[in-house]
């Protein structure tokens, strides 16, 4: 039985509390590292998280694990211990990837482009990559931004598609580009301000487009070869509206269309349910 | 040894946790200490580098960071940012310059704990606010100013101390309960293991041939690779070391007499990929995991030497 000065006693509660949290603490890393091995977070089409997520289909159904992970990432999301430990790993692309912003003028049918098209690359995009040094600074950071868009692509290679296949890789570029649809425009938008803060006076584009350039590692027994161009590959077009130049992320989100890398079209995507194909588009 | 105090609250532990010495045996506060000075090192460095050059690319109104962005993660059970809803920059700046203060004092160990309770605050704020430009490095960060904030951490090499130190000479030892180094040991462990774990999974990591792609993506990389001499041997011999290390991390750190050798390969590891790869700071804060576990009472004798 415990006494009522012992139950009232701030350092016995402290104690106590510090012991739970303790306590917790040790079965949180390992258990909060343990349901992450069982796929059970539905995807949200809203960005990416820090928790892995995966399509209905793939969620390994268990209410034992729900519970513990209701639990575990509950904590995780209040206390930023977010347990995610897979440097590199499983796989490892064997092909690098940069986002590039294309800028494109359209006066209409007959008339000549106002601007020619302008390409924006990466600064992570190296101009020789037989020869780059990236000093540890922000850019990191803006690294990391920048993987999270083009990394869908991080496995494409369009020649090893099995017809099979094809509708697969459809359906996985219009969901990054739903899910993403918002960071998308905004960097779409951020890297257009960007270049306008430096190019005064030219009229805005009639249509942003996020590509990603694909650079394949060279093979072991070539490793030291001249590399080739990259490949590039649209993602999303973002058509800007040009009696109104200002930006809204949403607006822009809701705009925005996938390419479609088999039928060579970009597609609307921000509707629920199936894009409409008889909006789509030329390239 | 029973007249050294003993700073903090002792937790009240359960069942084997409490029969154990290595759980329960006081230890000298100079190892949160270390990791406290750590920390709050490295989150300057974070701060000044990482963030500030870029507040108005990466956060505010028309930023990559833009708080429509990222409003809906925040909807999400539990996540929460102070910082969600900001698009003044301004606002932004300030944010982050109260941040590298709260980092400084850290450091320095004025109101240690309350300095560690801004700075994770603000940690997580700021991973919530743009999560895009964060990696697991920044897990590591909210997890080791976590502890601070509920540890002893100012209870030896505070700015006060090595005043008192000055004036009055060698200061008295001071023991701290073990339980925040035991738990970042448990997690140093935990992220080493389940990143070995994740490994064995990949093919390319079993049969030996992960780190050639690793060492030849031009993406990650600082620097091309492609011209130094690494022969087939040594890409398969990097990628087994890598796999083995990380997986027998916990059992190899059981082993009185391969603890150091373990902790060392660790060390070069983490500056070996802070020097090849781009991953902002994350080899420097799982550098500062290693910090409690170091003898630092033998610096503190030296310290008190030189003070005499």
């Amino acid at each position: 039985m415990f006494r009522l000065r012992e139950i009232t006693d701030l350092s016995n509660v402290r104690s106590a509390l510090l012991g739970l949290l303790v306590c917790w603490q040790l079965t949180f890393i390992p258990l909060s590292n343990l349901v992450d091995a069982f796929p059970h977070r539905t995807m949200t089409f809203d960005e990416l998280s820090e928790l892995r997520e995966v399509y209905p289909e793939q969620r390994v159904e268990s209410p034992l694990i729900d519970l513990a992970a209701t639990a575990t990432d509950a904590w995780s999301r209040l206390t930023g211990q977010y347990q995610m430990w897979w440097l590199f790993a499983p796989q490892f692309p064997s092909q690098a990837v940069f986002p590039a912003v294309a800028l494109r003028w359209d006066a209409g049918a007959d008339a000549p482009p106002i601007h020619p098209p302008v390409l924006l690359r990466s600064a992570h995009d190296p101009a020789d990559p037989g020869s780059y040094v990236r000093v540890p600074s922000s850019l990191d950071r803006l690294f990391h931004y920048e993987v999270r868009l083009a990394s869908p692509l991080a496995y494409w290679k369009e020649a090893d598609v099995a017809p099979d296949q094809m509708e697969g890789w459809r359906q996985f570029f219009r969901d990054c580009v739903r899910r993403q649809s918002k960071s998308i425009s905004a960097y779409l938008r951020w890297r257009l301000r960007t270049w306008q803060a430096e190019h005064v006076g030219v009229p805005s584009p009639s249509e942003l487009i996020l590509s990603v350039r694909i650079y394949p590692t060279n093979s072991q027994a070539n490793r030291t070869a001249m590399r080739g161009e990259p490949s590039e590959v649209p993602l999303a077009r973002l058509p800007l509206n040009a009696s109104d130049p200002t930006s809204d992320i949403q607006a822009d989100a809701a705009r925005l269309e996938v390419y479609d890398p088999f039928a060579k079209l970009f597609i609307p995507v921000a509707r629920d349910g199936e894009p409409d194909g008889t909006e789509q588009d030329d390239e | 040894m029973n007249s050294i105090p003993v700073v903090g609250t002792k937790p009240r532990l359960f069942g084997s946790l409490a029969g154990s010495a290595w759980w329960t045996k006081p230890i000298r506060a100079e190892r949160m200490a270390a990791f406290r000075i750590g920390m709050g090192l490295a989150l300057l460095v974070d701060i000044f580098c990482f963030y500030l050059p870029s507040v108005h690319d990466f956060f505010g109104g028309n930023s990559l960071g833009s708080p429509e962005i990222f409003a809906g993660r925040l909807a999400d059970f539990g996540r929460w940012s102070l910082l969600g809803g900001i698009s003044d920059v301004e606002r932004m700046r300030a944010a982050l310059s109260v941040w590298a203060a709260a980092a400084l004092l850290l450091t320095l160990g004025v109101y240690p704990r309350v300095c560690a309770a801004i700075a994770w605050m603000l940690a997580v704020s700021v991973q919530n606010a743009n999560f895009y430009l964060h990696n697991s490095g920044d897990n590591v960060r909210n997890i080791g100013l976590f502890y601070l904030m509920l540890a002893p951490c100012g209870a030896a090499w505070t700015l006060d101390g090595l005043r008192r130190r000055l004036r009055s000479g060698p200061a008295r030892p001071v023991l701290i309960y073990p339980w925040p180094v035991r738990l970042l040991t448990v997690q140093l462990a935990t992220i080493y293991f389940m990143n070995g774990a994740y490994k064995f999974a990949g093919g390319d990591w079993r049969n030996g041939q992960v780190m050639h792609d690793v060492l030849g993506h031009i993406g990650w990389t600082r620097f091309p690779t492609d011209a130094l001499p690494i022969p087939e041997a040594a890409i398969v011999a990097m990628t087994w070391t890598t796999l083995c290390w990380e997986l027998g991390f916990p059992l190899l750190m059981l082993i009185p007499r391969l603890r150091l050798p373990t902790l060392l390969i660790g060390v070069s590891f983490h500056l070996g990929t802070m020097a090849l790869f781009q991953i902002a700071m994350f080899p420097i804060y799982m550098l500062c995991l290693y910090l409690p576990l170091a003898p630092w009472e033998a610096c503190d004798r030296r310290l008190d030497g030189a003070v005499r």
